[in-house]
């Protein structure tokens, strides 16, 4: 749920859209990145990314640096499928869940070694994901109804549940499921955080705070051959110009977080370009305290100005699509069908007309200082609601301060992007609808309906059924008016030309260890 | 000397202090919460309290001055909420690229500044002289921002000469590293230092001794570099020490678009995560700065000008 970068991708039984998504990397320029080459080994490759990474330890990880490279040095019992659609074995090699939906028992994967060549334990797991399940813990909320973590023998692993858990595997396979080294953490005390051990593919070798995070090949790696690279190199680049120019230049060879205008740019130089779609949602909450967006047509006024398509095009220049849902596209149980708003002023009108404010009001809408798309988001709305006799009073309000007014409620509307960070829309739907929730957002939207919705979906194990849910779920959101959404934004990336293997999962991860360059 | 010396230097106890108090609690006014900074939209109640407490931010503001000169006094400078280390060692290390930085963009600015400066003096009014007026007021409206990517595009990606990231490995390979960051801030100085010295050459050369030198029959290569060069070193040190805020402004930007690891990127990444620790000691480091350099400039004066009494 860190509210920038990254993540998610695909949904489940919505092939027209899987096909769009299956898609997924698309290359400009030329061809998209055929793996018809043999992998060599060696080389260094060096990432600009937007920002230094915080820590190492999962359980306080708040910022999107810090995931990315946590899903880099460590390894969780499962991952994403590579087509986003289903989950995988990692460090389990196989598992079961109780008809009951009450246990499930993970098999450990054998002869797998930490970088310093001392063997993962069922203690390592157990200690990592005890953590992790902490209810204190930064993402403990991902894993509520988990209600205990246990080794059962040396190599299986037991959760049990209170209720029935849907989301299980899809919360294992997020960063803040890694399981790392029981001794190292130990040992560092509470410095671990600066010292990881994990059992990925690349080890920590130096973290140059503010500069760069160099990481090299893990001499241990279970899977044989990989990883291909001797080593990796996250430097903080934070202008957006400055990744680009260093790019062009050589000095690095991949840079993530690319703004869509500078997209030409870098291919008519020769370098690639890789979207991942559908990760992202601009998203707009609302203070429903604040009158008058107590009101529900005074919202659906607001929500049937935003002209979606236009953000889409303009805004975005293309790299996202008319959102059609409060979900990501990307999310499982992802349903566009479910009565989208989308723009139509004379509805807006209508809708205003039947309000307690008839005749129009002014409300205040806060953006992030040095967000040029959420401002532009916020233009073109003003431009719109200014027709029907509403005044968006648009405030540029520096980020840390902005997120600060959310979470004390003293703001009326606030524009920011969602990205979930895990596939499954349980995460997203219980923050905004469960009310009741100790991480609910600050909306003060308080429907018992959308809140059951929710409970019901979470505890519901049988996917044709939770789709139902969350339909109704997505369709609720719709006729309340109660959030708003404008576009699916893409992700992009952009390499040199020599980079091969590259291929985030819908889920964002890096994948380093296919990762080679061409000679 | 000695005596001026010693007093001008314990005159810096109270300015620092000055200043720590005035960073210390103009930050602390600044709306936004570090730990919601590090918290982000699930900054929930508890969280917020635990992290308060673990940063210290549950006590009340004077006792944290308190603690924070206390500890200053032991060579304590604090933990950096973000990356939980020491912030002497993360500021520090930072220190010499910083500097290096700077005093690169001062030489460079000299080198161009003082031989444009004499020949805009000496061709007042003629086409040199205009030229020369107009390219440096565009130099100064330039955005340094801009500049700096216009000029790694430039050499780094299309000429390939000179690197665009890093502070490189030492000794010359640093030199090549810091040529285009030393550039951008130079071009922007250049203009001051041209606008100061070449008045204050005209002045000179109006002057009743270069009059009587140039009815002597002096030699103007002579008159040149003992009286003109002699009498414009003043104005130089005059521009570059009351620039020094400017030039540590322009090293924050510079070394953020060359990935540079110096102070100022240190500095404008602590601002967003609120790493109260880091602004601080990065703005004490700068204030120390900024009164040595004015330290250094008034012991120059008299070593140049024996009129000057310190």
């Amino acid at each position: 749920m860190a509210k920038q970068p990254f993540k998610v991708v695909d949904g489940y039984g919505l092939p027209v859209l899987n096909c769009v998504l299956m898609a997924g990397f698309v290359l400009f320029g030329s061809i998209a990145p055929a793996i018809a080459d043999t992998p060599v080994k060696g080389g260094t490759l060096v990432v600009g990314r937007v920002a230094d990474i915080n820590t190492f330890d999962p359980y306080n990880t708040q910022d999107d640096p810090s995931i990315f490279t946590e899903l880099t040095v460590y390894e969780r019992l499962v991952r994403l499928a590579d087509d986003g659609r289903g989950i995988a074995p990692e460090l389990a090699t196989s598992w079961t869940i109780s008809p009951d939906g009450l246990t499930a028992d993970f098999t450990l994967r054998q002869g797998v070694k930490f970088w310093d060549g001392t063997p993962l334990t069922a203690d390592d797991v157990v200690f990592s994901l005890a953590r992790a399940v902490d209810q204190k813990s930064s993402w403990g909320f991902l894993f509520s109804p988990v209600k205990s973590v246990t080794k059962v023998d040396d190599k299986t692993v037991r959760f049990q549940m209170t209720e029935p858990f849907a989301p299980l595997l899809t919360a294992l396979s997020t960063f803040a499921a890694s399981i790392y080294s029981k001794a190292n953490f130990e040992k560092w005390g509470d410095q671990a955080g600066n010292n990881p051990m994990g059992t990925g593919a690349f080890a920590l070798k130096s973290w140059n705070r503010g500069r760069e995070v160099v990481l090299v090949r893990n001499p241990n790696y279970w899977q044989a051959e990989k990883p291909y690279l001797d080593s990796v190199v996250f430097r903080d680049v934070g202008d957006d110009n400055a990744r680009t120019v260093q790019l062009a230049s050589g000095d690095l060879g991949l840079i993530a977080n690319v703004p869509a205008n500078q997209v030409n740019q870098i291919t008519s130089a020769g370098d690639v370009v890789f979207r991942v779609p559908g990760t992202m949602i601009g998203f707009i909450e609302l203070n429903h305290k604040v009158p008058p967006l107590n009101d529900r047509g005074a919202r659906c006024a607001l929500a049937y100005a935003l002209d979606r398509k236009s953000i889409a095009k303009v805004v975005y220049m293309g790299f996202a699509a008319p959102a059609l849902s409060l979900m990501p596209a990307a999310t499982f149980y992802y349903d566009p069908n479910t009565d989208p708003i989308s723009y139509d002023l004379e509805k807006a009108k209508a809708e205003l007309a039947q309000s307690a404010v008839p005749n129009g009001f002014t409300v205040n809408v806060n953006v992030r200082n040095g967000t040029a798309s959420d401002l532009a988001v916020a233009q073109i709305w003003a431009a719109e609601l200014a027709k029907i006799g509403i005044t968006l009073n648009i405030q540029q309000i520096e980020a840390t301060t902005a997120q600060q007014m959310v979470n004390s409620e003293q703001y009326s509307i606030d524009i920011s992007t969602w990205t979930n960070d895990t596939p499954d829309p349980d995460e997203l739907m219980g923050v905004t609808q469960d009310y009741q929730s100790q991480d609910a957002d600050h909306s003060n939207y308080h429907s018992d309906e959308a809140r059951n919705l929710v409970i019901a979906a979470r505890k519901e194990m049988d996917p044709a059924k939770r789709q139902v849910l969350y339909s109704k779920l997505q369709r609720l959101v719709n006729t309340d008016c109660s959030f708003f959404y404008t576009a699916n934004e893409d992700r992009i990336f952009a390499a040199q030309p020599a980079v091969q293997g590259f291929s985030p999962n819908s889920q964002g991860k890096y994948n380093f260890e296919n990762v080679w360059l061409k000679h | 000397m000695i005596r001026y010396l010693r007093g001008r230097l314990l005159q810096f106890i109270p300015v620092l202090i000055g200043i720590s108090l005035i960073v210390f609690f103009l930050i602390r006014l600044i709306p936004g919460d570090p730990a919601i900074a590090l918290l982000g939209s699930r900054a929930t109640p508890e969280l917020i309290k635990r992290v308060h407490e673990q940063l210290g931010l549950d006590l009340p503001l004077w006792r944290q001055y308190f603690h924070y000169l206390s500890n200053i006094a032991h060579g304590d400078f604090g933990m950096s909420f973000f990356y939980q280390t020491d912030v002497w060692t993360l500021a520090f290390e930072r220190v010499p690229t910083t500097l290096a930085l700077m005093s690169y963009a001062v030489v460079l600015s000299i080198l161009a500044g003082v031989p444009i400066s004499i020949i805009a003096a000496t061709r007042r009014g003629t086409v040199a002289d205009e030229a020369i007026r107009f390219i440096l007021t565009v130099a100064l409206g330039v955005p340094s921002f801009w500049l700096g990517i216009v000029l790694a595009l430039g050499f780094g990606v299309v000429l390939k000469i000179l690197p665009i990231s890093g502070a490189g490995e030492g000794g010359f390979d640093t030199v090549r590293h810091l040529t285009l960051p030393a550039i951008t801030i130079a071009s922007a100085l250049t203009p001051i230092l041209v606008r100061t010295l070449r008045s204050s050459l005209i002045e000179v050369l109006n002057s009743d001794c270069v009059t009587t030198g140039r009815a002597m029959g002096l030699a103007r290569r002579y008159l040149l570099s003992s009286y003109l060069l002699r009498n414009s070193l003043r104005p130089v040190i005059t521009v570059i020490s009351i620039n020094i805020g400017y030039l540590i402004g322009g090293t924050v930007i510079t070394e953020q678009i060359f990935s540079l690891p110096g102070v100022g990127s240190l500095l404008i990444g602590s601002i967003a995560t609120r790493d109260y620790a880091i602004i601080q000691m990065a703005t004490l480091l700068f204030a120390l700065l900024v009164v040595m350099v004015n330290l250094a400039a008034d012991l120059l004066y008299r070593i140049i000008d024996p009129r000057v009494q310190l």
